[in-house]
């Protein structure tokens, strides 16, 4: 398991680690993978893909690591997805890993995604975002790969569902002084905001926002997901809307079930991984636990389905991942979990939602089934 | 008499320091010669794992030789070196990425491709020296860093690229199974030391010490300082880029950090605490220092801070690098046990009352 513990992915790792922890117990307290149980040996990249393609290599062959599963950024899982063909080893990525290339462009044999990223999320609410509020749209986002592929995504979005970007706010990375960007925003012209800003220049954003009262004027889509603001979010965050396949306060029997064995399970983790997450009491998985943990979940239902053993039935359960369907259940609380057996790109039931305090109120379900594909990359 | 014997000791004295020097340098060759054999041997008896962390170790090494020689001996400090490191690395990816799957092009235009760019910083040793030559490579590898962003189309951006064509890119070897690319590695990692250390002390490397060492100076008996100084410079950029090109092969995964200040200053590092005189400090700085982050890492999450502590602790007790702190080492073992030596004579003598007059003399305190 590749888990990233720096600075910058502190939060994604700490969640990667207390899910991954979380699902293997619960594994190996139902009786293992066929009578076997299932043993994580955990790494740290440090954000840095040659470390992740270095510690990958050495989990598998000092380790004997039978699956990878992990590594934070898109630069390094898309390293260690390479790998993964020459190591004949199952890797499935997991908590972060938002490159879209991982399975639209550069998918092989080897490699799964379990949860939908980018467009597969960002479609679906930019179609309910035009829909609803209309058809003119500004966008502020960080001036990097990420933001820019982000701001590519929601022009698709917007496009497809008939409304378009008309004011396009690009912010460099790690700025400090959001005003000149956010005063921009030309709030009598538009019919909303995309806020696709990430980590602290996200904080800093929406503090701005709030503070020229964007927030009253606008509805703001993007933001979502309080496991990155310490379990709480902030008044600023206010009625925004985003997409998730994990609300923190879902009231679905598996859900509570799962919330409620993921605190129990944060008190048993290191004090640096419970302090990360916001503490015993407020933390919560979010989108970017649920990620870690089913996808751990998916992992031992196709090891159980292959009747995996070790490395010598990965391709039993290549293709048992290749045709994994899970519906919605204990394995995955937050709904249907559908593999795509071309790309190997899953598709979980996802959530439109809109933050009202504390609470993530649910404006618009969509199955599984309905997460739109993307690219048309074939996995050989 | 007394003519005679004046005359006849130095004859003695410099056959003897020849002697000696002959006799070092057939031990150093020795050695050398066993290490690399160990280095080719052993590895590849201790199962998969172990060679590939080796060439890790030794693809880092040669950019770490590459600032060895343009800061130890011509005494400029480039920070530019991982600039042509990734620069070479992404020409490979880049390169396979279009179809062009023949490893000896690809070794080629790798190679070229960060010999240009080290032309680049051959000409800041021309027009800067000093604090101004630092800063230029420094900003220079800072602005390489942005290049896989500036052309995110064709080289991948922030997610890296990858490197098409499995092993036929790497002459049929795997670096993942079997000890071939080892090897190879072994080889180019050892063909580059054996031809630094040939032109070190060839007389164009005694020039280009002496013109690091004072180049006023150096100038005035006629050498071409410039000359000398972009021919460094170029040397160093292809040990620097074929180390690039062994990367993209190994790791077939090319990333823009590859290009950026972080692994410049890490082969800055390499070679001053392995040691920058001498052509094997770079070699066990790079190895030492990859092998002490890896070890840190899998035992705490605050690696980088531990790593710090023991690069503060070698620089303050071993300022002329490992292998000068170890040969400094020797050198006091050596006299300590001269002056033991002598001790014990001197003893011997006033015991045996030795007539006055006669002198017992041996080693270099004659």
């Amino acid at each position: 398991m590749l888990a990233d513990h720096a600075p910058i992915t502190a939060v994604e790792g700490a969640e990667l680690q207390v899910n991954t922890d979380l699902a293997v117990a619960e594994i190996n307290a139902a009786g293992g993978v066929n009578g076997r149980k299932l043993r994580v040996v955990y790494a740290d990249p440090k954000a840095q893909a040659d470390e992740a393609i270095n510690l990958g290599q050495q989990l598998v062959q000092q380790h004997g690591a039978d699956v990878l599963v992990g590594a934070v950024l898109s630069s390094e899982c898309l390293g260690v997805e390479n790998l993964a063909p020459r190591l004949k080893t199952v890797y499935l990525s997991s908590t972060g890993c938002a490159a879209e290339d991982f399975t639209s462009k550069q998918c092989n044999r080897y490699s799964f995604r379990i949860s939908p990223v980018g467009r597969q999320g960002v479609l679906s609410v930019a179609d309910y975002s035009v829909k609803t509020y209309g058809k003119r749209w500004a966008i502020i986002y960080p001036d990097y790969a990420l933001g820019q592929s982000q701001l590519n995504a929601y022009k698709a979005g917007m496009q497809a569902a008939g409304g378009e970007l008309t004011q396009i706010i690009p912010i460099p990375q790690n700025e400090t002084n959001m005003t000149p960007y956010i005063t921009k925003i030309k709030t009598g012209s538009v019919d909303g905001l995309v806020n696709a800003e990430v980590g602290a220049d996200l904080t800093r954003a929406s503090k701005a926002i709030e503070q020229f009262d964007i927030n009253k004027k606008l509805p703001i889509v993007g933001v979502f997901g309080k496991e990155r603001f310490g379990g709480v979010y902030p008044t600023s965050l206010d009625r925004d809307i985003g997409v998730s396949p994990e609300l923190s306060d879902s009231d679905n029997r598996y859900e509570a079930a799962y919330h409620k064995a993921f605190r129990d399970q944060l008190a048993k983790e290191p004090a640096s991984i419970v302090t990360t997450l916001g503490g015993t009491t407020k933390a919560v998985p979010g989108d970017l636990g649920y990620v870690g943990y089913s996808t751990i979940k998916a992992l031992g239902t196709a090891m159980r389905q292959s009747k995996f053993t070790g490395r010598d039935d990965t391709d039993k359960l290549i293709a048992a991942l290749r045709s994994l369907r899970i519906k919605q259940g204990p394995d995955s609380p937050g709904g249907d979990l559908i593999m795509n057996g071309s790309d190997h790109q899953g598709a979980q039931t996802s959530y439109i939602a809109r933050i009202n305090g504390q609470k993530e109120k649910v404006l618009r379900t969509i199955p599984a089934a309905q997460v739109p594909r993307i690219g048309s990359c074939q996995a050989k | 008499m007394g003519a005679g014997v004046a005359a006849e000791r130095p004859a003695r004295g410099r056959s003897d320091r020849e002697r000696r020097s002959r006799n070092r340098r057939l031990l150093g060759g020795a050695a050398a010669l066993a290490g690399l054999a160990a280095l080719v041997v052993v590895p590849a008896a201790y199962g998969q794992f172990l060679p590939q962390r080796l060439s890790d170790y030794l693809i880092f090494s040669l950019p770490a030789l590459a600032v060895g020689l343009i800061a130890g001996h011509a005494r400029l400090i480039n920070v530019g070196v991982g600039a042509t490191f990734g620069f070479s690395a992404y020409t490979v990816a880049i390169l396979t990425q279009h179809g062009v799957l023949n490893p000896f092009v690809l070794m080629a235009a790798s190679i070229g491709a960060g010999i240009v760019v080290s032309g680049l910083f051959a000409v800041y040793a021309v027009v800067a020296t000093g604090l101004e030559y630092l800063l230029l490579t420094l900003l220079t590898t800072s602005a390489f860093f942005s290049l896989p962003l500036l052309f995110k189309g064709f080289a991948g951006g922030e997610n890296g690229l990858r490197v098409n064509g499995a092993v036929d890119v790497s002459f049929g070897l795997d670096p993942l199974t079997g000890n071939g690319f080892y090897w190879l590695l072994c080889g180019v990692t050892a063909f580059w030391c054996a031809l630094s250390w040939y032109l070190l002390t060839s007389r164009m490397g005694r020039v280009m010490v002496a013109i690091g060492r004072n180049p006023e100076r150096a100038s005035a008996m006629g050498y071409s300082v410039r000359g000398y100084r972009v021919g460094v410079t170029l040397y160093s950029g292809a040990i620097a880029a074929s180390a690039g090109w062994l990367y993209a092969l190994a790791h077939a995964f090319v990333f823009e950090d590859l290009l950026g200040l972080p692994d410049s200053v890490n082969f800055v590092l390499y070679s001053l605490i392995g040691g920058v005189d001498y052509i094997l400090g770079p070699l066990m700085g790079a190895a030492g220092l990859r092998y002490l982050g890896e070890y840190l890492g899998q035992h705490t999450a605050q690696s980088q801070f531990y790593v710090g502590i023991a690069l503060l602790v070698v620089v303050y007790l071993l300022p002329a690098g490992v292998i000068g702190g170890v040969r400094r080492l020797w050198e006091l073992m050596r006299r300590s046990r001269h002056e033991k030596a002598d001790q014990v004579l001197r003893a011997g003598r006033r015991d045996r009352r030795l007539p006055a007059g006669r002198r017992v003399r041996f080693g270099r305190r004659r």
